[in-house]
């Protein structure tokens, strides 16, 4: 099997398996049946994303886990909108369950999660570790006291 | 960020899914360039000077925003 192959492959697999867990937590609590239909929604969802992942375009590349600098960069920015997204869809969700007098830790917990996750990512992919040499910048004519 | 690719590409004939081939993008990342849609990396940038074995600053025109 080629790396493209390979590559197409990953997105689908996560979501197969994503699918699978799911479905499993539906079969404990709402029988097995309920459970094989999630399943066969998860089984098609991933056939679609595969066959997208073979279509030469961005979102080809996107879900075929192949992009080029620019589609990674693509990529980056429809996280980011993603994750705007899921932060009004969190703030939404915490003001409906306080309003119906819900449970709002888990929702509490997402946008921790979240809040942690940021701040890592700053620091991993940051700069700010790395500390100044401390010397100036000096031309090579100006060094040896010329 | 202007730049010449689209029209270096067509002096010699060269298709935008050729060049994408050579320079190991997509097709959809030459178009965005052309269009100056997108302003390259500098390795990308160096890459597509080497294609076309001119300078990279004879290549992209920073000064000069595409409206």
């Amino acid at each position: 099997m080629t790396l493209s192959k390979r590559r197409r492959l990953r997105t689908p697999a996560v979501a197969v398996l994503a699918g699978t867990t799911f479905a499993v937590a539906v079969g404990i609590s709402q029988g097995w049946w309920t459970a094989l239909a999630s399943e066969a929604i998860a089984l098609a969802w991933a056939a679609s994303l595969y066959r997208i992942g073979g279509k030469d375009s961005d979102i080809g590349a996107a879900v075929g886990a192949q992009g080029d600098e620019r589609q990674e960069l693509v990529k980056l920015r429809a996280a980011r909108l993603c994750l705007a997204v899921v932060l009004v869809a969190i703030v939404g969700g915490c003001l409906i369950a306080a309003a119906t007098k819900n449970p709002i830790w888990p929702f509490q917990a997402i946008a921790i999660l979240i809040g942690i996750a940021y701040f890592y990512g700053l620091w991993l992919y940051g700069t700010d570790r790395e500390e100044a040499d401390g010397t100036a910048y000096e031309p090579e004519d100006h060094r040896d006291g010329f | 960020m202007r730049n010449r690719v689209r029209e270096l590409r067509a002096e010699r004939g060269v298709s935008q899914a050729e060049l994408a081939v050579s320079l190991g993008v997509s097709r959809q990342t030459v178009i965005s360039i052309e269009n100056g849609r997108y302003a390259p990396s500098l390795p990308l940038a160096f890459r597509i000077a080497r294609f076309f074995a001119m300078p990279v600053e004879q290549l992209f025109d920073p000064e000069e925003e595409v409206g």
